[in-house]
């Protein structure tokens, strides 16, 4: 009975994390601040999910260890890929615009470029 | 294994709260402004799904459903990689 509580109270948990990085992916204002709810508040909430079935299925408590470890570990990895990938992409966007307008190669102008698009209300 | 009927009433619910999460979550993957947004949607999604296969496991009691959930990770986390290479750098390889 104890153990069943427990599970409900790590579920739970688990759903309210769940609920805020859905609600942060949605209602943030920039895509770096959508990536910080998206990598940190979700792996969270699966986490939470993930011990709450592992106090209800006891059998299968070492894979849900072992599932919780991996995406532990790589979900930072891939919001950190999703991070660059947006810088360099920006910064090739600014480049194909600054050479089809001037004919040349504005290579000195990346580092004073921010934003390509302006901030979505 | 037998459950109580809070667990499997508590269960379901939580199954259900799962799906539904993923409308809203796939509302940035569909109106994304940058490309970013999208990949972070997708990647929202996988973690949403990762969640939901282990909830269907306890529901419906095959516990194979977790290596199937581990798989599922490393794919996305694979995915994403490649993804995010190929829209930063404009090749995988």
């Amino acid at each position: 009975m104890w153990l069943e509580l427990i599970a409900v109270f790590w579920l739970l948990f688990g759903l309210f994390f769940y609920s805020t990085g859905v609600t942060g992916t949605i209602r943030l204002p920039d895509a770096y601040a959508r990536l910080h709810a998206s990598g940190k508040v979700g792996t969270m909430g699966l986490l939470g999910i993930l011990l709450g079935v592992g106090f209800l299925v006891p059998g299968s408590f070492a894979k849900l260890i072992l599932l919780g470890l991996f995406v532990t570990l790589t979900a930072p990895v891939a919001s950190h890929a999703i991070a660059q990938a947006d810088k360099t992409y920006s910064q090739r966007q600014v480049v194909a615009r600054d050479s089809s307008i001037s004919g040349k190669g504005a290579q000195e102008e990346i580092e004073e470029t921010e934003e390509v698009e302006p901030v979505k209300e | 294994m037998t459950e109580s009927l809070l667990i499997q009433i508590f269960t379901n619910l939580t199954l259900i709260v799962l799906v539904g999460l993923l409308i809203p979550a796939s509302y940035r993957v569909i109106t994304g402004p940058r490309v970013a947004d999208r990949m972070l949607g997708v990647d929202m999604i996988t973690t949403l799904l990762i969640g939901i296969i282990v909830m269907l496991s306890v529901v419906s009691q095959q516990s194979l459903l977790v290596d199937v959930a581990l798989a599922v990770a490393a794919l996305s986390f694979i995915g994403t990689l490649a993804v995010a290479r190929f829209v930063g750098e404009g090749r995988v390889f």
